[in-house]
Parts: structure tokens; sequence; C-alpha cells
């Protein structure tokens, strides 16, 4: 009898095993005919054009300056004259050698080298050289472009890198490793073992490039000195260490300084970069009520996009989470924010996909959000190109909103 | 005893967990309320329905339940492939649903109660169209997928009294429970938009009543009939829209015969008034509802022994009518079926197995099925 018992259960869960397995394959998506077998609503997509959307806008410049940027701008444009300078961390008169205590004199120098990090280049401009040259060891911000252009006279040149020769003629980005001439890479008497280098740049026609500063980790400008030094205690000793030092200080200076934008017109981009607030009004029914699909921000340039011959940069667009002008906080999610791609000297209009912060505002967890959008650069401070597009005073070239959506579906019942 | 009740609950939680119960997914569930249900036994399906007004485990014939000798759960489940032909596009689809569940006890020597649900509207279903659209100014392709999965199960509490060895009577009351969970994408090609969808649930709640009888006319010939009517069904979905659309008059009658011991032949003819919903299906925006009829006709044949074992084979065809018409066309449905069944655990358990072959078509449209039946009974 118990055996029975057994076996009655055995089978039923049995049979119940093999009848969850074949439950798990389910595929039911068959061919779609209408109106016969097609649900009786309909995606109902609609394309509009909203103008007048921006109540208010404003740009402000300055979040990110040279000396803070992740890059160091040298230039011969006709649009943009740019100098690097860079100030090292002090020699000192000893080193030390690992497991020791005991510091060791330093006698004399046999090499210097430099490193740089070239970020980006137009490989267009032909017989790129680095030129370099010993500047001020109290070089700071103080300086600008006039008054660091003397330093860099020709006959006060230290020695350049053939980049061409270094990285290749057709690679944009690299690391430039050159030897030195020691003499003029000592520190001067009373410079307190400070050496400032000034950094410029000359091609067979006007270009711009950069390199990588103090604030993009891990590629500062670097000079190793090959030192050699005797040590005072016993045994006495001659060694030789490698002295590497990175820059107390970077920047690069430029002539005409970045300045507000013309009125009635509106920035993003460039160093020290701008940045432009634009608090819209859309109407609610279209956040409300409808599935954004799409919606495109078109900004009508007042001039071509400037910044490095063939850089390519992209213009973020980001909620505002609080509205304090200038200093709004953003929302940096990926997930929230819209990016509109940017060639240097395009005239045609920006164009920044806003779908997704559009999607935001229709969150019900949004609704005491301000209806504020932040331009920025996507690589602020990395990058030199800028925008300059019409406000919204500036009638049909305002900026507008390409939207698409889908009207609320039909489900009807049965 | 005991064994009884965790029996019975095994059933009853069995029949919970399927509460999408339905055996018979189709593209056609699209239109109307959906494809009808058959719940009835894997034995009935395996006779193509000709058993099913004698089925004690359908949910068609009350008085059935009174030929329940003692405590009795049982299951069905359903796999099935399905090819569609829609407008010189083919699909091949699959699935699985378990369209039965139920228990019966007896209560005493003349009354035998039992609970069971099944399906009773299938509105699982699944298209795929795609298409191009103009977005500003230029074509963008997109695929449109609309699903919907769920039914309206049919939750029956029935009772059979036996008035004399040869004939019972039943009564049940059914309560119709369900609800279905449409989903709605566009899928758009290039990545500059973003995808919709949206999703609507539909509740569905509804009441009837059952009545039936079951006759032994001769030692080897019975009769059988029933007849149910219904509320209307309530329809409320989430998105907003409600609707209400009268459940239909249904009647039944079939005959049993059995020449030679062990060989029974039986048929069954319904008749189902959908008709009266078309007004209501109308309102709602769907074309009319009509009045449909199914026969079915079947052979059991318990003669044949394999060893130890006996192996009842079963043969049938079946034919139906299909309420709510694809394009204007009626829909109808064929099939044959066959299969075969056998005991385990000293009789206390039972297999059956069904396999049905058939095809629903509406004006060009078709779709053929081969639909698995697999039934577990127990008596513990």
């Amino acid at each position: 009898m118990r055996m029975a018992s057994t076996s009655v259960w055995r089978s039923v869960l049995a049979a119940l095993a093999a009848a969850a397995l074949l439950g798990c394959r389910e595929d039911i998506a068959a061919p779609g005919q209408c109106p016969s077998l097609c649900p009786s609503g309909d995606v109902e997509l609609v394309d509009t054009t909203l103008t007048g959307i921006v109540v208010s806008d404003t740009s402000v410049r300055g979040f990110v300056v040279p000396n803070e940027a992740a890059i160091l701008v040298a230039s011969t444009l006709d649009s943009l004259k740019s100098l690097v300078l860079v100030r090292f961390t002090a020699l000192d008169t000893v080193f030390r050698v690992s497991g020791d205590t005991v510091p060791v004199r330093i006698g004399s120098y046999d090499s210097v080298t430099i490193e740089l990090t070239m970020w980006q280049r137009d490989t267009a401009a032909k017989d790129l050289r680095v030129l370099l040259v010993r500047l001020p060891a109290g070089t700071d911000t103080t300086a600008t472009y006039a008054t660091a252009l003397p330093f860099f006279a020709d006959s006060l040149i230290v020695d350049s890198l053939i980049v061409d020769s270094l990285v290749g003629d057709s690679v944009a980005t690299g690391t430039l490793h050159q030897r030195l001439p020691v003499a003029r890479m000592l520190p001067g008497v009373g410079d307190s073992g400070r050496v400032a280098l000034g950094i410029a740049i000359r091609a067979a026609i006007p270009t711009a490039a950069s390199f990588g500063a103090l604030d993009l980790s891990g590629a500062p400008p670097r000079i190793t000195y090959w030192a050699w030094g005797v040590r005072d205690a016993a045994p006495d000793d001659t060694l030789r260490q490698a002295i590497s030092r990175s820059p107390a200080f970077d920047t690069f200076v430029m002539t005409p300084v970045p300045g507000a934008p013309p009125a009635g017109t509106l920035a993003v981009g460039n160093l020290p970069s701008a940045r432009t607030l634009l608090r819209v009004d859309i109407p609610r029914r279209l956040l409300d009520s409808t599935s954004v699909v799409r919606g495109t921000l078109v900004l009508t340039l007042t001039r071509p996009a400037t910044g490095r011959p063939g850089e390519v940069f992209d213009v973020e667009a980001r909620p505002v989470i609080r509205d304090f002008g200038g200093k709004s906080i953003t929302a940096s999610d990926t997930v929230v924010t819209g990016l509109g791609q940017v060639t240097v000297g395009q005239t045609g209009p920006v164009e920044i996909e806003i779908g997704r912060i559009l999607r935001f505002w229709q969150n019900p967890a949004a609704d005491s959000l301000p209806r504020a959008i932040l331009l920025r650069s996507r690589l602020e401070g990395a990058a030199l190109g800028e925008v300059t597009f019409a406000g919204r005073t500036a009638g049909v070239a305002a900026p507008l909103l390409r939207l698409t959506f889908v009207r609320p579906y039909a489900f009807g019942v049965p | 005893m005991r064994r009884s009740l965790v029996s019975i609950l095994l059933v009853a939680a069995a029949g919970g967990a399927a509460s999408r119960a339905a055996a018979d997914d189709s593209v056609f569930g699209i239109r109307g309320l959906g494809i009808l249900g058959r719940p009835v036994s894997a034995r009935t399906a395996a006779t193509g329905g000709g058993f099913a007004v004698f089925d004690a485990q359908a949910l068609l014939n009350p008085a059935a339940l009174g030929q329940l000798q003692g405590v009795t759960g049982w299951a069905v489940g359903a796999p099935s492939r399905r090819r569609v032909v829609v407008g010189g596009d083919a699909a091949t689809l699959q699935s699985t649903r378990f369209p039965l569940f139920g228990f019966g006890t007896v209560f005493s020597r003349r009354l035998v109660i039992g609970v069971g649900i099944g399906d009773y509207l299938d509105r699982t279903w699944s298209v795929r169209r795609t298409d191009t659209v103009t977005l500003r100014g230029t074509p963008v392709p997109v695929e449109d997928v609309s699903r919907s999965v769920g039914g309206v199960s049919d939750l029956r509490l029935a009772g059979a009294y036996r008035l004399s060895p040869r004939f019972t009577l039943g009564a049940a009351v059914h309560a119709l429970s369900g609800s279905t969970r449409l989903t709605v994408t566009r899928d758009f090609a290039p990545a500059d938009y973003e995808d919709f969808s949206d999703v609507a649930v539909t509740d569905f709640t509804g009441l009837g009543v059952s009545v039936g009888v079951l006759a032994a006319v001769r030692s080897n010939l019975g009769v059988a009939a029933s007849l149910r009517a219904g509320t209307k069904l309530k329809a409320s979905s989430s998105a907003g829209p409600r609707a209400r659309v009268s459940l239909p008059l249904e009647l039944a009658a079939g005959v049993l015969y059995a020449p030679v011991s062990g060989v029974s032949l039986a048929g069954t003819v319904a008749y189902a008034g959908w008709g009266r919903a078309a007004d209501d299906l109308v309102a709602a925006g769907e074309a009319r509802s009509l009045d449909v009829w199914s026969v079915g006709a079947g052979l059991d044949v318990e003669r044949l022994d394999l060893g130890v074992v006996r192996l009842p084979l079963r043969l049938g065809y079946r034919w139906r009518q299909l309420p709510f018409p694809i394009d204007g066309f009626r829909l109808g449905e064929h099939a044959i079926a066959g299969g075969f069944g056998f005991t385990m655990a000293g009789g206390r358990t039972s297999v059956d197995v069904g396999v049905e072959r058939g095809a629903r078509t509406a004006g060009a449209q078709r779709e053929t099925f081969t639909a698995g039946w697999l039934g577990v009974t127990v008596r513990p």
C-alpha cells in the first residue's frame, strides 16, 4: 500500500515536471496584417517643431580656466595664438638612493630628457615642430600672451622636437621623448632649483596642438635629469640617479582671450570654458500625455564653430536639478544627457538630441525639477571647440525644438 | 483522508498557478473576445471532443461529474505548435498551456461535488509587423509588435446527484475571471529614435450557471445534455475603457454507444449563442459576433492489452465554428485527433496522451496546428 502511494506521487511529479519543461518553450509572434490581424489601436506618431520654447538664456565663461585644464594648447592659428607655460617642481641639491637614508650630494648632470604627451593635433599640418624655451622660474598665473611672447624669440629656443619623426606624420596622438642640452636646462642661480619651460609649435601652415597637462592624469610634461653624486659618508662612492620632475604649475596663454559672447548670442566650449543655461517652456500636455521618441534642440550658429582645425567635439545638454544660474547643479548621468556633434568650421545648425531629457521630465518624480538645460562641451577643459549661437531674441534663428512623439495609445476593450 | 486532501491541494495549487489557462493560443485570438477555450480532458481531446458531454473532468456537463467513484484530481497540459500564413508571410509558433485542472469527491452515495478551473477564452497572441514611416522628411523603418498574454478562466463549482443508477442530474455555478496584458511596442531602426512601448491590463469578471443530465438509455447506450447561461462579461482596462459583453446561452448534447465491451463511440454537438454579444462588441469597435456550432465524434477502444498493461486507443474528429469573424470571414476550425492512455500505481494514477492535427481558416488566412494533450488523473 505504501509502495502504491509512492508510485502515485512519483508519476504525478514526473508528469508535472514534463509539462513544466514543455511550458518553457514559447514563441507566439505571428506576422501581422492590418486591419484584420492588428490590434484596434495604432501607434500614432506626430512630428512637430516648437519655436519660442526658450524663455530665458544666459552664457557664462570661466568654468575651467587654462591652468586647470586637462590640456595645454599651443597654436599659431590666425584666430588663436597660444603658448604653453610649464613650471616644474624644484630640483634638490641632493638625491637619495633606494634603501639608504643618507642623502647623496648632486655633483653634476650628464643628460636631461623631456617627455610630452601630444593629445591632439591636425595631421594635415606637416613639418610640425615643438619648440622649447626657458622661462623665468617664477612663471605663474599672472603671465599673459604679451608678457610670455618675448621669451619665445628664435634666439632663445633651447631645442625643438620634430613631431613627424618622433611619432609619424599621420599620427595625431603620441608621446614625444627627446634628450635636451644639459647646460640650458639647469636651474639658474637664485631660482631655488626651479625650471620653467615654454612650449610653442611651428608647422608648414598655421595649426594648433594640445598636450597633456598636470590635470590630465598620467600625462603631464615631464623632465628627467640624470645626476651624478658623491656620497659623503663611507664608503666614498660615486652614484648616478634619474631625477624626474612634473609640473608644479602649467597653463597656456593666448590671444585673443575668449570673452563674453556678443549680445543676443550664446556660447559653449573653449577655454576658459563657456556654458549656456536655457530655461525652457514646453507645453505640459506634451510632457504629460505623450511618449517622446525624439527631441532635437536646434541651435543656429552665428559664426562658424571654432577650435583646432579638424576638431570634432560634442556639445552636451544636461537637465538642471537646481537652478542657480551659472552655478546650477545638473544631472550628470549619461542616461539623461543629450549630445550633439560639431565639427570645427561648421556653419550649419547644431542639433542636440535631448529626447532623454524630455523623457526624464516626463517622469512624475521629476515634476518639481526646473525646466532648464545646461549646455557645455562634453570634454570641457580638454577641448578647444566652441560654438556661438543665436539666443532666444533672434527671431527665426532662436533655438527651436523638433519633437517626435507618440500620442496616447488607444487601448480598447474587450 | 489526509492523502486525499493533499492531492486535492496539489491539484488546486497547480490550477492557481496556471490561472491563464488556455489550450488554444491562436493569432486569430486578436479579434473579439479571443479564441474559445476547450476545457476538456486529454481523453476527450484524443477523441475529437466526442466524449465532451460525458467527460467528468471537463467543465461542460456538471452531471458527468456523477461518474466519479471517489476522490479524484486531474490536470491537463497542452503544448502546441502552429504554422501561420498571413498575407504571404509565414511563421512557426509554439506554446504550452494548461487548459484544465480540477478535483471531485463523493460526498454521499448519491452526491458528487467537484471544483474545476479551465480555459474559457484565450487571448494570448502576438503579431509582428514591419513598416516604414516618414519622420522629419526621412523614411524610417519600424517594427511593431503587439503582444497579448492571458485570457479568461472558468472556475466551476459543480454538483451531480445520482437519481438512479441510470440517471444523474447536475448543476454548477461558474465564475469567470482573468486578465490580459497587452503590450504594444514600436522599435525604430535608427538609434536616434527611442523605442515606444505601452502596456494595458484588462481584467475580466463574469458569472454563469449550468445544468446537465446524464442518462443510460440502455446498458450500452447513453445520452447527455447540458445548458449554460451567463451574465455579462465585464472588462475593465487599466487604460480607462470599460465594456460589458453579453455571454451566450450554450447548449450541448451527446450520445455514447458501446457496441461491444471495451469499445465506445461518442458524439457531441454544441451550440453557443454568441450572437447575443454582437451589439456589445460593435459598441466596443469590434465586428459582430456570430452564433456557433461545434461537432465532435470519437472512438475509444480499451480492448488492447500489452502484457500487464491495458492501453486504450482513441481516435476522433472535430469541427467547430468560432464566433469572432476575421476580416468579415467566419472563422472555422477542424482537427483529427488520436491518443492513448495507461494506468499506473495499481490504477491510482492514469495518464492520457492525445495529439490533434488541425487547421483554423478565415478567408485566405490559415493557421495549422499540432497540439499535444497530456492529462494526469490521480485517485489517491
